[in-house]
């Protein structure tokens, strides 16, 4: 099961239509960003919420998605805000492009909290998790691991990879690398464990069957 | 031998300090080396065919002293190493490498249009137009050294090694890198899977054998 929404978030994140409206785009990197994100205690989230503030368009697209995906197999809410001073505590907060001059401000109502910020082509990047850029970049999203981590957060790979700066991935493909050299060096441990095995099968089948042989001798005897 | 010079390739590109980089070498130096280091990890078409690996340093005196030196106890592959030098952009004929020295870059796009779909492995230093050559080096204060241009190695035959894509390829090389890898980590945790349970079995197999083993003997004793 694991895998197979594994699959799904590889194939959503790399496939997201043209077609689709920049909003709709946005929603749904939104679903599959979250796929690969670790909130501090998930496992006691019910439910996924994500606030957003505060275009009514960003929200439909998000309120139209939660209604036929999940995250993490769990249901997700949206809600929608219009004045900064209402906004509450969710586990994702997405503040769409023309709030961008309240993102400092949120930031630091929201300080240590195990909040994720999303914006939108914001210059201040150093106040969210994930920054979203223009939809026709190659790179979708800048991810700010430093903020993530220091909110409590953990990210994968995939997202590693799609949203972090050229360092990162070098980082996360040296970690591999060593990953891959040491289940290297286990697999030949394990193929000549599976030798020795084979030898000691060998051996015992041979002396079973002297033994098999002896007694048959002495029958016959 | 040859895991000796792999190891101490790898080594020193892993720190990127070139360890012998030091203060007392001159940067003509510095770049020599990382010639030399980016060599190992570059493979060539038919490269068992190659007697003596050909570096082509155009003009800079300099740095071609500074290859010369080099070339006089280093090997590239195992192989001896010559040094030619080029004043004028004509004259240069075709080689393993051809350096453009940063003197020169004006021009780098005609050496590129010369060699273009040959084997050649054109290196350029500090390259405004850095789409004419395969390699260009960064300011050796910087901390990535040298860009590489992998459509332009692709065009020009050339393979690298991953080390060496690590370190000079782009965002979208490593992320290559790293997708690749993540199949290759698929791959040998299934084998591991697939290992572990061949020993499962193996194990009952041996239980079995031996529990039939002192059966056999106890039944053999009462006889």
């Amino acid at each position: 099961m694991k895998h197979i929404l594994l699959l799904l978030f590889v194939i959503q994140l790399s496939n997201i239509s043209i077609s689709q409206t920049d909003s709709e785009q946005r929603a749904l990197w939104i679903f599959n960003i979250a796929y690969g994100t670790n909130w501090e205690n998930e496992s006691d989230i019910d439910t996924f919420s994500i606030g957003v503030f505060s275009s009514e368009k960003e929200y439909q697209e998000l309120f139209d998605l939660s209604k036929i995906r999940r995250i993490k197999g769990k249901p997700v809410t949206v809600f929608l805000y219009n004045e900064l001073d209402n906004i509450k505590e969710h586990d994702i907060l997405y503040v769409t492009k023309e709030e961008n001059k309240h993102l400092h401000s949120l930031h630091n109502n929201f300080k240590a909290k195990n909040i994720l910020l999303i914006s939108d082509r914001s210059k201040e990047r150093e106040y969210s998790m994930i920054n979203f850029n223009r939809l026709s970049e190659t790179k979708k999203f800048d991810l700010n691991l430093q903020l993530g981590e220091n909110h409590g957060f953990r990210f994968s790979g995939n997202v590693k990879k799609l949203g972090g700066e050229r360092e990162l991935i070098k980082e996360i493909y040296s970690d591999q690398q060593k990953e891959l050299q040491q289940l290297k060096v286990y697999v030949d441990e394990l193929k000549s464990e599976s030798e020795m095995k084979d030898k000691r099968i060998q051996d015992l089948e041979i002396e079973n069957q002297k033994l098999k042989d002896r007694i048959k001798k002495l029958e016959d005897n | 031998m040859k895991q000796i010079i792999i190891v101490f390739s790898f080594f020193l590109f892993s720190n990127f300090t070139f360890v012998k980089i030091n203060n007392a070498q001159t940067d003509a130096e510095t770049r020599a080396l990382w010639t030399f280091n980016m060599a190992y990890g570059t493979k060539w078409q038919n490269e068992s065919k190659i007697d003596t690996f050909e570096i082509a340093v155009f003009s800079s005196q300099e740095e071609f002293l500074a290859f010369e030196n080099l070339a006089k106890d280093r090997t590239i592959h195992d192989k001896p190493v010559k040094i030619l030098k080029y004043s004028d952009h004509d004259g240069i004929r075709e080689h393993h490498i051809v350096y453009v020295t940063k003197n020169e870059n004006a021009y780098l796009a005609f050496v590129y249009q010369k060699f273009k779909g040959k084997n050649v492995l054109i290196i350029s230093d500090r390259s405004r137009q850095a789409e004419y050559s395969v390699i260009n080096f960064h300011s050796v204060s910087e901390s990535k050294k040298f860009d590489i241009n992998t459509i332009n190695a692709d065009e020009q035959n050339l393979k690298f090694s991953k080390q060496l894509i690590k370190l000079g390829g782009s965002r979208e090389d490593l992320q290559h890198l790293f997708q690749v890898t993540r199949q290759e980590l698929r791959i040998a945790n299934d084998k591991i899977k697939l290992l572990e349970s061949e020993c499962d079995k193996k194990d009952k197999q041996i239980k079995e054998l031996e529990d039939e083993i002192t059966k056999l003997k106890n039944s053999k004793q009462k006889e």
